[in-house]
């Protein structure tokens, strides 16, 4: 591998980062005394000019979170067309993917639950391929078919799993079956995706696959143990139980998958993680179940790990895809860290308590 | 051949590979320094002057492999 | 040099406070230190000030009004290109009392709102509109010329599918199976979209379209789908519309952007001044949790100059008659450790202050090191570059510089940065003897000359291109480095006695003594015999200093510090190339034949020579500076002085 392939994007990535919200800047938006004065404080930074904009258009809460997410949104395709060369690009787009996978379950969601557009707007994060607008579009969809035909027409490939278990959630309406299948794909294709020999250089051996890969498994594993949670003995039999495991985590194998998936409630299986490193962590969001209200604990202490991790690799590994995989993952931590903040403050909540339930990671 | 002119003759290849090879390093340091530097400057443009330096600092391996150059030349 | 700074203390009945914050904010020479700080743990007496009822009104109703022209400024102006705010506008807000400034500026955003709202929603609706149709530019234009074929028929209708190209048979399928349902009066056309998909369109009568459709999901084929609000129109008109409105979209925006640019030029100058005076007015509020009080009074602790400590004690005395006291504290030694650091200098010296804040900040208490900067970087720069010639080009271009920018001084600076410089050069070319290189000797301007020093015979000029001056000239440039080495050390030596640290007075000691003996050593032949064991002697005694003030890295010190004079030599290896690209310009031009085209080339070569060269001497001048030099006895690590003061004032 090549030092020089990464080095201007490496370059723009460090300076980029300097630029992220300091902790101390963070605390302090926690301890302001208005929605105004963090507005005001943020347009001093970065995320001005969207934030701005957005508040002008629509007043309150929601104005400054749309701007949040249009300041994400610009600076990641920002980040896409002026700072990534061609091989990060192509290393980091199986990560940026994992928000399209995230968003099309929104909208399964709320159509399995009869919700309305509206709803579902405010989960979107549109990192991946879909933008916002098409989000909007496809959030217009009557039903899962016409869903489908609208991500075949934007030549978006998740369609296709989503078309061949069509049938089988039309009949036993098990969206967890389905999403997971959705997930399936995601992960086949992304890992198939980077290790075709697009690029010649990145042969099998490069250790930049290897750290996109590793972000992979671990997803997996977080994905495969969500699902464990969410289903249990009561609701499904084993058998179909086995067909929800997605091969490829580095932790959670099979056998390991279908002992969560016994357990009867929450708190066994976090024993039975307690030895992976997905314990602690669980625990922990477990216990201080935070009041921000509107992300749950758990899948933000799963975001935790997945930031942490990005972080080791980057320090292990300072001049590879790493730093632009941790940085993609801080920036977005960020966004949720303001989000945090603004939902807070609108409900009253004291400082202290909204810098708890931070993630800080550097 | 005499050997005065074969002298001279290596005299010539031993200085023209001096300073080939002090600049291919320059130039190597520069291009690994350069890339680093223009991501830099186009995030922080009040960096310029530093980078401008250190972009400028592996130059003097030419100018020290130009000056050995012209010693082997004229001293040796 | 760097300014004495006090520690001051402001204390005052707290009905005054807001008076005097606002004077400490226009005098801008002051920096605040945070209270909490200042206080100690369970000291009862002093609290963080709290804002009163309506100062906290008034600060809550100035972030809203700030929020407001900023979200609107924001349409019209980037935030990094900010224009500066219109001055008299400025002075005639900053004279308002908060209440009225707030009105005013109120019913300045009313009015702008109601111009701009209209236009930046429908601004936002056409870019979304735009990134909407872009997400179908691909499928459109493929489908485009299959559309063509067959539009505008009656009583027909369009369906457009998409089949992956792996399933491609499904297409024969269908066309077996409408022919059924329609007979004969249907058709299909095929495209391909990317390297996965083929669209198809088919083309049939309206009452076959349930049965078709039917037969479409059952095959498990997807229809294409243009945005809703195209929907409703038949295939082929909305394929068409998307097409035109793809092309007229962008117009559209930028036509509506330069309206509202237009717009905005009547009051962008209004909000701009706005927004300044009320984030300057938002700073003497955010200063407040910095600002410590006891029952009655508060307490404001903060960093001046000691020289500007008069004038605030006038001009709060004037104000307040004696209602507030103005006190100088005594300086712990930590605290002296910690003053920020305000420089203050010549001229001539204050480029290498700007190179300072660049590289880091000398501590308070140790020194500014900027006027000799300028002498050693000019001698070095000279040194490197020496031609009269250049030399005099460069001094009239710093003149040049200086007359030229006199309000940016910071440009400014950088001229008398090269003036200095370029009277070295012009000297060490009389030293070397070149006027655009070998040109003065060439045309006999310049004679060879020497003179007898005892037995030695001196000749003059030093040709430097010459193999006989390379040795001369790499003593000169040695001892120069040892010069400047020693010089580090005894500045060394100064700052340990101010800091009262006996090892780094020893280790510096040794050093020079090793310098001292290894001079010895050197001139063992031509001193008395004596000589020979106390330079032995001095040797010993260095080293044993050394080790003792610097542990081990003092002893490695003595390598690299003995490595950092050899860097020294790239004085003469940056001259010696200089001198010879210049001789070859002259050469080239020489042998041109046509004596004006001679000159015009080697005119050329001098001016490309003389810009590469003068920034390389620059860059290698500051390093000698910055890294050999500076390792000796430089302490960098200062915190930079920030006064309170108005933005952008």
């Amino acid at each position: 591998m090549s030092i020089l392939d990464y080095s201007y994007t490496n370059a723009r990535i460090r300076s980029l980062k300097s630029q992220l919200l300091t902790p101390d800047f963070l605390k302090g938006l926690a301890a302001c005394d208005s929605v105004e004065e963090i507005i005001n404080l943020l347009s001093e930074t970065n995320y001005g000019n969207d934030i701005n904009q957005a508040v002008f258009l629509t007043s309150g809460v929601r104005g400054i979170e749309n701007g949040l997410r249009n300041h994400l949104v610009n600076h990641v395709n920002f980040l896409k067309s002026r700072v990534l060369s061609k091989k990060a690009l192509f290393l980091s787009m199986p990560i940026l993917q994992r928000w399209d996978v995230h968003n099309i379950k929104v909208i399964l969601r709320s159509q399995h639950a009869g919700r309305p557009v509206s709803e579902m707007e405010e989960s979107f994060v549109p990192l991946g391929q879909l933008n916002l607008t098409a989000l909007h579009e496809l959030a217009r969809a009557l039903d899962t078919k016409e869903l489908i035909n609208m991500l075949h027409t934007l030549g978006i490939s998740y369609f296709e799993p989503l078309r061949k278990y069509l049938n089988d959630y039309l009949a036993d309406r098990n969206l967890q079956k389905y999403e997971t299948e959705l997930d399936r794909f995601y992960f086949e294709n992304a890992i198939r995706q980077i290790s075709s020999r697009y690029f010649k250089s990145l042969d099998r051996f490069d250790q930049n696959k290897m750290f996109v890969k590793k972000m992979l498994e671990l997803e997996i594993d977080i994905v495969n143990i969500l699902t464990a949670i969410r289903t249990g003995p009561i609701f499904l039999e084993e058998e179909e139980a086995e067909k929800l495991f997605i091969k490829g985590g580095r932790t959670v194998n099979k056998e390991f998958f279908m002992e969560l998936f016994r357990e009867e409630n929450i708190e066994g299986i976090i024993k039975k993680l307690s030895k992976t490193v997905f314990g602690p962590k669980m625990k922990k969001a477990l216990e201080d179940v935070s009041a921000t209200g509107f992300v749950s604990p758990i899948q933000r202490s799963f975001e935790e790990l997945l930031i942490e991790k990005a972080y080791r690799l980057f320090k292990e590994y300072p001049l590879s895809i790493a730093p632009v995989i941790a940085y993609i993952w801080s920036k977005y931590n960020e966004v949720v860290n303001l989000r945090i903040v603004i939902r807070c403050k609108e409900a009253d909540i004291p400082p202290d308590k909204i810098i708890k339930s931070f993630i800080l990671v550097h | 051949m005499d050997s005065a002119a074969l002298v001279k003759i290596w005299k010539a290849i031993c200085s023209g590979g001096t300073v080939a090879l002090c600049a291919w390093a320059a130039a190597y340091a520069q291009a690994r320094i350069g890339t680093a530097g223009a991501g830099t400057i186009a995030e922080k443009p009040e960096a310029a002057g530093m980078i401008i330096a250190l972009e400028a600092l592996p130059e003097l391996l030419v100018i020290l492999g130009f000056a050995i150059g012209f010693f082997i030349i004229t001293m040796i | 040099m760097i300014l004495p700074m006090s520690k001051i203390e402001i204390i005052g009945r707290r009905s005054d406070y807001s008076k005097v914050i606002s004077t400490l904010h226009s005098l801008g020479c002051v920096e605040i230190e945070d209270i909490k700080k200042e206080i100690v743990v369970g000291d009862p007496t002093i609290r963080p000030l709290e804002p009163d009822e309506e100062s906290k009104i008034s600060k809550q109703k100035i972030e809203e009004i700030l929020m407001k022209v900023n979200s609107i400024l924001s349409f019209v102006v980037k935030k990094e290109k900010t224009p500066k705010p219109n001055e008299e506008k400025v002075s005639e807000l900053w004279e308002l009392r908060n209440e009225d400034l707030i009105r005013r500026i109120e019913k300045l955003i009313g009015r702008i709102d109601e111009q701009t709202r209209e236009l930046t929603q429908k601004l936002t609706s056409l870019e979304s509109e735009l990134s909407l149709l872009k997400n179908f530019e691909v499928v459109v234009s493929k489908v485009e010329p299959l559309v063509r074929h067959f539009s505008g028929v009656k009583g027909y209708e369009t369906v457009a599918l998409l089949v992956e190209k792996k399933h491609r048979v499904v297409i024969d399928i269908l066309y077996d199976e409408i022919k059924k349902i329609t007979g004969d009066k249907f058709e299909i056309a095929t495209a391909e979209v990317d390297d996965k998909t083929v669209a198809a369109l088919i083309f049939y009568p309206k009452e076959f379209s349930a049965p078709v459709h039917n037969l479409l999901w059952e095959e498990n084929v997807s229809e294409i789908k243009l945005p809703k609000d195209f929907a409703e129109m038949p295939f082929e008109e909305a394929v068409k519309r998307i097409r035109s409105r793809l092309k007229e979209l962008p117009e559209k925006i930028s036509k509506l952007r330069r309206e509202l640019d237009e717009q905005s030029k009547e009051w962008v100058d209004d909000l701009i001044s706005a927004k300044h005076v009320l984030e300057n007015r938002l700073q003497e509020f955010q200063v407040f949790d910095m600002v410590g009080q006891t029952e009655f009074a508060f307490v404001i602790i903060g960093w001046t100059p000691k020289k500007y400590l008069d004038l605030i004690q006038r001009s709060l005395i004037k104000q307040f008659n004696n209602k507030v006291i103005v006190n100088e504290l005594e300086l712990s030694e930590e605290e002296r450790e910690h003053a920020p650091i305000c420089m203050e200098n010549p001229a001539w010296a204050k480029a290498y202050e700007m190179v300072l804040r660049m590289w880091s900040l000398p501590r308070y208490g140790t020194f500014d090191p900027s006027p000799m900067m300028a002498f050693f970087y000019s001698l070095f720069f000279g040194m490197i570059l020496g031609d009269v010639g250049y030399g005099l080009i460069l001094l009239l271009a710093s003149f040049l510089i200086i007359r030229k920018f006199r309000e940016k001084p910071g440009i400014q600076a950088l001229g008398f940065m090269f003036l200095s410089a370029s009277i070295m050069v012009i000297l060490f070319g009389f030293l070397y003897g070149e006027f655009f290189g070998n040109l003065g000797l060439e045309l006999h301007l310049v004679r060879h000359f020497s003179f007898k020093i005892g037995s030695e015979e001196i000749r003059l000029p030093i040709e430097r291109d010459k193999p006989e001056f390379i040795l001369p000239l790499l003593i000169m440039c040695l001892s120069i480095g040892v010069t400047q080495i020693i010089l580090g050390q005894i500045l060394g030596i100064i700052i340990g006695l101010k800091e009262r640290s006996l090892k780094h007075i020893l280790e510096k000691i040794g050093m020079i003594l090793l310098f001292a003996s290894i001079a010895f050593f050197a001139l063992s032949k031509t001193l008395p015999n004596i000589f020979g064991p106390v330079s032995f002697l001095a040797l010993i005694a260095s080293v044993a200093l050394i080790a003792y003030g610097g542990g081990v890295i003092g002893v490695v010190h003595i390598f690299s510090t003995m490595g950092k004079i050899f860097s020294y030599l790239r004085i003469m290896a940056l001259g010696l190339a200089g001198v010879i690209l210049a001789i070859a310009a002259n050469k080239i031009g020489s042998t041109l034949g046509n004596i004006w085209i001679g000159i015009a080339i080697a005119t050329l070569f001098h001016l490309i020579n003389l810009v590469v060269h003068s920034f390389s001497s620059t860059i290698h001048s500051l390093r000698l500076n910055l890294i050999e030099w500076f390792d000796q006895f430089y302490k960098p690590g200062g915190k930079p002085f920030k006064p309170f003061k108005k933005i952008g004032g």
